[in-house]
């Protein structure tokens, strides 16, 4: 894989909450423009490594951090890092969306922008692009006005995307991003991780192997907060180095509890 | 009345039937209290002196009550939001303290305090020395509110708000204003209609039963305070009756337009 000039690199990064380590020593890249799908089982801290990446940790209370992140070379954990513009970078679509109470359908696909008081130029405009990117635009064009709560738990998927979208993050972060879609919408959102490709930096947390296969380009196999193997997507599903990820992607994968 | 058939049984609703409970129970508490109010009504001598102090004390509880309001609410907003989003601070402990202590003393001896606090270094009963005294115990209502507000915020509503770069003051403001803004106004209004009940913190603070001179810093009537004193005049039960009424009228007024004004929680 190339090492030039990655958009993200994670540097023996280690994690815990309430005094339990999550991660321990995590370290791979993620190269400019690049999908990369973190597999793993259930409490394996996939999402723990999203929410480390942009500072959502350690929002957490009880939550400590140590480590290095490098966003364009920069420890997203120095002093000089302001958390509330980095989030505003590295947009995150946390596991389970929620739409934003008291917010009309636009409104809410404009948060990033509302709730600092900084609306994009023409926002109606950003509103309809990004909604249309996700597939939501010809349910809600005729309702924009309506509260966001009135959305199914589909649509709330797909217009947290869009939301986070709406601020042009150059690094994406979704997680589990089709777990509330049909075939239909989880069709829509990796047409859009593919429309994404090379303009945007994906970190993609799925349980969904199938889906990794078909849109990463890299895979993080995680396991009990340790990173067993990254490598192309291609080499993961077809001839992994290490047994431990070859039982898991089998379906052989047995927890050690 | 709704019915429906299920599994071949008729099933009848009886979702009427804590209407007419709640009607009736309504009916037998007020009609021997409105019996009452219009038998000492019937008693009562409308001249331009009653009218003027019933004009007196309506405008002195609405001064009253929005001085104190006025100070109670930031405050108690500020603590409130102060003691949700940053429990272990040393200063949120204190101020969770405080509140708890303040929302457990009488009224009077608020009325005490206050007296202690601004009437003896002023040397006179005045409008700020009240409005001091509601504040003190608006404070307590106002903050344990927004703190149970604030705290009763689902998790994911404030990280989805945090994860799209917003700060953590604007996220509290918005859930405020936004998620739990009906609820808010809600709790303001109800602290603003037990303020204009109030009688004890007033009788050591701006009690009047004189005339008023135009001036804050003189004693001020108001409509509870009013009707406390003036069941000791000649035709005190039906001044107390009537200003009883307009007390009623107040709160009345006051949930209605909260009811119709207050944003919509989603």
């Amino acid at each position: 894989m190339s090492r030039r000039a990655p958009k993200l690199e994670v540097k023996e990064l280690c994690a815990s909450y309430g005094g339990r380590i999550i991660l321990k020593d995590v370290s791979f890249h993620v190269d400019r423009g690049e999908i990369v799908a973190v597999i793993g089982p259930t409490g394996s801290g996939k999402s723990t490594l999203l929410r480390a990446v942009n500072r959502m940790h350690e929002l957490s209370a009880g939550a400590t951090v140590s480590g290095r992140v490098l966003l364009d070379g920069a420890d997203v954990y120095s002093p000089d890092t302001d958390p509330t513009e980095l989030r505003r970078r590295v947009g995150i679509v946390l596991e389970r969306p929620i739409a934003l109470p008291g917010l009309s359908i636009q409104r809410d696909v404009l948060a990033g922008y509302a709730l600092t008081r900084t609306l994009p130029r023409a926002p109606e405009e950003v509103a309809e692009t990004v909604l249309r990117r996700v597939g939501l635009w010809e349910e809600v064009k005729d309702r924009l006005s309506t509260p966001s709560v009135g959305l199914d738990d589909g649509q709330i998927q797909r217009l947290a995307i869009a939301r986070a979208l709406a601020l042009r993050p150059s690094v994406l972060l979704l997680d589990e991003p089709s777990q509330s879609l049909d075939p239909s919408g989880t069709a829509h959102v990796e047409e859009l991780l593919n429309e994404l490709r090379s303009q945007t930096t994906v970190m993609l947390v799925t349980a969904n192997l199938q889906q990794a296969a078909r849109v990463a380009d890299s895979v993080v196999f995680l396991e009990q907060g340790h990173v067993v193997e990254h490598a192309r997507a291609a080499k993961i599903f077809t001839n992994p180095e290490d047994p431990r990820t070859e039982d898991f992607i089998t379906g052989r994968f047995r927890t050690t509890a | 009345m709704s019915s429906e058939t299920k599994l071949g049984r008729r099933r009848v609703s009886l979702g009427w039937l804590p209407h007419v409970v709640g009607v009736g129970a309504l009916f037998v508490v007020l009609a021997p209290a409105l019996s009452l109010v219009a038998t000492l009504l019937q008693r009562v001598r409308l001249d331009s002196a009653v009218l003027r102090a019933l004009g007196e004390a309506v405008v002195g509880s609405l001064i009253l009550v929005s001085l104190g309001l006025s100070l109670a609410v930031p405050l108690g907003i500020a603590a409130g939001v102060h003691v949700a989003t940053h429990p272990r601070t040393r200063l949120a402990k204190l101020a969770s303290v405080a509140i708890d202590i303040l929302s457990g003393v009488p009224s009077i001896v608020v009325g005490v305090v206050a007296y202690a606090l601004v009437v003896l270094p002023t040397g006179r009963f005045s409008v700020p020395a009240g409005a001091v005294a509601l504040a003190l115990v608006a404070f307590p209502e106002v903050a344990r509110s927004t703190t149970d507000l604030v705290a009763s915020v689902p998790t994911p509503v404030v990280d989805t708000a945090l994860s799209l770069g917003v700060s953590s003051w604007r996220v509290t403001t918005f859930l405020l204003l936004r998620a739990r803004g009906a609820a808010l106004v809600a709790s303001l209004a109800a602290v603003a209609c037990r303020s204009l009940g109030e009688v004890a913190p007033l009788l050591f603070t701006t009690a009047s039963g004189a005339a008023f001179d135009g001036s804050l810093g003189a004693p001020m009537s108001s409509l509870a305070v009013e009707a406390f004193l003036s069941v000791h005049t000649p035709d005190g039960g039906a001044r107390a009756a009537t200003l009883s009424l307009f007390l009623v009228a107040a709160t009345m007024t006051i949930a209605l337009l909260v009811r119709r004004r207050a944003p919509r929680s989603a």
